[in-house]
């Protein structure tokens, strides 16, 4: 369970004013709302990647910001995050990549076979053909692929939680399915949380159980997808209509 | 969907996958910290020539001062380098400095020998000379008697306080006023030698032109004496003491050439800079007191060629 | 506060507040800095004395900063050495003896050109591409990434690289001093005919072994210098491709100022 408790933080100015949101365990939780509302903002302060000026993230009862280091490093050993461009580590190959999905206890009890195993599995799960891959660099792999590794190396260490951050965003219509499809596959079969932040409110809608809406650094909404979708509040019916337009042409194009 | 699958990797497959570059890049880490060690050692005996392994002994010597002796300074015999200073001890003598010296191990010093401590250059190096002497080969930490050879720049204060006060004797002989006074003593005295030898010149004519006439009117005169006996004794008289004056002149005119032969030399001893003129230089009371002299005695002489007769009375009747 | 111009001040007259305000905000950013690098390095203190930093990691950056180094400080200690020697001979008049000329090579490369030379050379070569490495990894959420997988990059990334420099420049400025002495030493026997011997007679004869200290030291203070001020460069980073770039020229400046700030410290504290 991820529970955020008027969580607030501004840079120059204010991004989240405080936000309370409650993600129950084993759920599919999206995140929607307009670019700058601080969706990845709070999905950063989860594992306290960012900081924010005011309240707190807990995780199955567990402070982020409160509970000291080694609350912290066990927090982070149950999350998986996948950022939006991959952030792979350049100087490191798949395999190398992978394997720091890992946590530095479980490698110290690991030989280098047994961590080739899990990597090797990690990235069929992702469906990618690891003899092609192991050994490469990121430079050498595409958009997608990379997205992918990354997504391998946030469920290599079999999480409780995964982050998503915008999942599909930068990927063509066909990337985006599959991707989609591997987000629900990966959370039925791993049993995760998942909370996803993404611009995508269509699939969004189709894949999760519970969605939320930010606007002005608040939550503006938090309902089933059917819920959202016939809600009264104009903002949310402007972006639910905004989003189907833009999926529209998504798929003209691709025509 | 993918399951995990028996597709399991190979160990060729991991060994491929895993970067193998780690040990040998180990092994050049090695061999760079070895080589950095390496050249700072070599650049530390490049300068300090250490006689790690040649043989070497250590002798000692005591001084007054040490003078700025450093440690690694050069320790020679007979102008070749046998060693360095090692060490200093202050704490064996209160009074003295105990200079350890390291002697490489192929040069002997002889027993009887001492050391100097002697400067090496006006940029203040110095260096240790052991002057040898005639016996055998002395053993290790023997001790040598030493002294101090001041140089030149040694004792700067002396120095210093010395030129200081020759500036001062000869700032005091050069001083404008001086060079001005005695210049001006040179123009009088040569003014004035000019003058007395143009007196003696003029006057010497003059005089022996009145011993001439006076001469005729002596001879005029005897024989006027010879007319009368009364008119002839007062005129013998007045003959034998103008006789008698011109004697005198004579000998005026003899001292006058004297006088002005001896203002020569003086000036020809003063051009020369020696004797009592040389105290001109430093006695501007002296000096005042003879341009008074002198302006005396110019004085004098205008006088006494303007008016001869003021000096020397003539009286015939 | 005035309301038709809410931005005027009329607390304090113009000219003063346009000589102050620049002034404080300059002594804001220094502030800023240095507290910043302070914590860094109290991270980077609790990383060594938790006995958390990568032994491999530390050997890898030795090799990246010191052994991939040698060829371009060789080469330019061993030009040190020349100019050195050829403007000291330019100089010299007749008065002085010549074998003093190995004392003014030697001096000189062992107490400044030796150490100096070699930071300034590895700043641009050592530090800038730290600031650009971390700093892209910054703008691409790395960092992020390596927190998010329970890694620490001040353990990982950081405190590796400090150390690394601290071994590095040292070992690297005594290589540099062997070079250039021996490059000034046969110049000088090549254009003013001073043979080796007399080269070394004049090296000796001011030579002071702390001297060497001194230079190996001002490697360490040079080495600790460079990374740490790269890495807190870097892991500040942010605007994309134009701020890796920006944060990377400003990093040179920032380590080339107190290189030279450092030296200028370094004869009153130790000589």
């Amino acid at each position: 369970m991820i529970e955020y408790k008027g969580v607030y933080k501004a840079f120059d100015e204010p991004v989240l004013s405080g936000v309370d949101l409650r993600v129950e365990s084993g759920e599919m939780f999206a995140l929607f709302g307009p670019s700058g509302t601080g969706k990845s903002v709070l999905l950063k302060t989860t594992l306290a990647l960012i900081v924010p000026d005011r309240g707190d993230v807990c995780i199955d009862n567990q402070s982020v910001h409160f509970g000291g280091r080694g609350t912290l490093a066990r927090i982070r050993e149950k999350v998986g995050y996948v950022f939006q461009y991959a952030a792979l580590f350049d100087s490191l190959n798949v395999f190398e990549n992978i394997r720091m999905g890992l946590p530095e206890a479980t490698l110290k009890r690991m030989t280098e076979k047994e961590v080739a195993h899990k990597a090797w599995e990690a990235l069929e799960l992702v469906n990618l053909e690891p003899r092609m891959i192991l050994s490469k660099l990121p430079a050498e792999l595409s958009g997608g692929m990379k997205k992918r590794v990354g997504i391998a190396r946030a469920i290599v260490g079999r999480p409780e939680i995964l982050l998503w951050d915008e999942p599909t965003t930068g990927l063509d219509p066909v990337n985006t399915a599959a991707v989609e499809r591997l987000i629900t596959q990966l959370s039925e079969e791993l049993q995760v949380t998942s909370l996803l932040v993404t611009h995508d409110v269509e699939g969004g809608l189709e894949m999760c159980d519970r969605v939320a809406m930010l606007e002005g650094g608040r939550l503006r909404f938090c309902g089933t997808p059917e819920e959202f979708k016939n809600s009264d509040d104009p903002v949310v019916q402007a972006f639910e209509n905004r989003a189907a337009a833009y999926a529209a042409i998504d798929v003209l194009d691709v025509r | 969907m993918a399951t995990p699958s028996a597709n399991t990797p190979t160990d060729q497959e991991i060994r491929q996958a895993i970067p193998q570059q780690i040990r040998g890049r180990e092994a050049r880490v090695g061999l760079f910290v070895l080589a950095g060690s390496i050249a700072a050692l070599v650049t530390l005996y490049m300068l300090t020539d250490p006689a790690t392994f040649r043989g070497r002994y250590f002798v000692t010597t005591s001084v007054e001062s040490a003078m700025g002796l450093r440690n690694g300074d050069p320790v020679q015999m007979r102008g070749v380098n046998i060693g360095r200073v090692h060490q200093f001890d202050l704490t064996r003598s209160t009074s003295e400095v105990v200079v350890i010296l390291e002697i490489e191990g192929e040069w002997g010093i002889p027993e009887g020998s001492r050391t100097r401590l002697v400067s090496t250059g006006f940029l203040g190096g110095r260096t240790v000379e052991v002057v040898p002497g005639t016996g055998s080969r002395v053993a290790p930490n023997t001790h040598l008697p030493g002294s101090v050879v001041k140089g030149l720049f040694d004792d700067a204060d002396a120095l210093g306080e010395r030129g200081a006060a020759v500036l001062d004797r000869v700032n005091a002989l050069l001083s404008d006023s001086t060079i001005t006074a005695l210049g001006g003593s040179i123009q009088d005295l040569q003014a004035l030698l000019s003058e007395l030898s143009d007196v003696t010149r003029s006057e010497s004519g003059t005089i022996k032109d009145m011993i001439a006439s006076l001469n005729r009117a002596a001879q005029g005169l005897e024989s006027m004496t010879a007319a009368g006996p009364e008119t002839g004794a007062e005129l013998a008289s007045a003959v034998t003491y103008a006789d008698s004056l011109l004697q005198h002149m004579n000998r005026a005119s003899v001292r006058l050439d004297r006088a002005a032969g001896s203002l020569e030399v003086i000036m020809a001893r003063m051009e020369r800079g020696e004797g009592t003129l040389g105290q001109l230089s430093t006695n501007d009371s002296l000096y005042h007191t003879l341009t008074a002299t002198v302006e005396s005695v110019r004085l004098l002489m205008v006088d006494l060629r303007e008016n001869p007769g003021r000096y020397i009375n003539l009286s015939i009747f | 506060m005035n309301g038709n111009n809410p931005s005027a001040n009329t607390a304090m007259p113009v000219p003063l507040q346009a000589v102050l305000a620049p002034v404080g905000r300059v002594a804001h950013t220094v502030a800023v800095h240095a507290g910043e690098i302070a914590i860094l390095l109290w991270k980077v203190g609790r990383a060594y004395t938790e006995f958390r930093v990568s032994v491999r990691e530390i050997a890898r950056q030795v090799y990246i900063i010191g052994v991939q180094s040698i060829p371009i400080v060789i080469v330019t200690a061993g030009l040190a050495g020349i100019v050195t020697s050829q403007q000291g001979g330019y100089q010299f008049t007749g008065s002085i003896p010549l074998y003093v000329m190995g004392s003014v090579v030697t001096q000189s490369i062992v107490l400044e050109m030796g150490p100096v030379l070699t930071a300034i050379v590895l700043v641009g070569r050592v530090g800038a591409r730290i600031t650009a490495e971390l700093g892209t990894m910054k703008v691409s959420e790395q960092i992020d990434a390596l927190y998010s997988v329970g890694r620490d990059p001040i353990e990982m990334l950081a405190a590796p690289r400090i150390l690394a420099g601290i071994i590095a420049l040292p070992l690297l400025v005594g290589i540099a001093n062997l070079f250039g002495i021996l490059a000034g030493m046969y110049t000088a026997e090549l254009t003013m005919g001073l043979g080796q011997e007399s080269f070394f007679y004049g090296a000796r004869l001011f030579w002071h072994s702390w001297d060497l200290l001194y230079s190996l030291l001002k490697g360490v203070a040079f080495g600790f210098v460079i990374p740490t001020i790269a890495i807190h460069m870097g892991l500040r980073t942010g605007g994309g491709a134009a701020g890796v770039g920006l944060q990377t020229t400003q990093s040179v400046m920032f380590m080339t100022l107190t290189i030279l700030i450092v030296d200028a410290m370094f004869p009153p504290l130790f000589l």
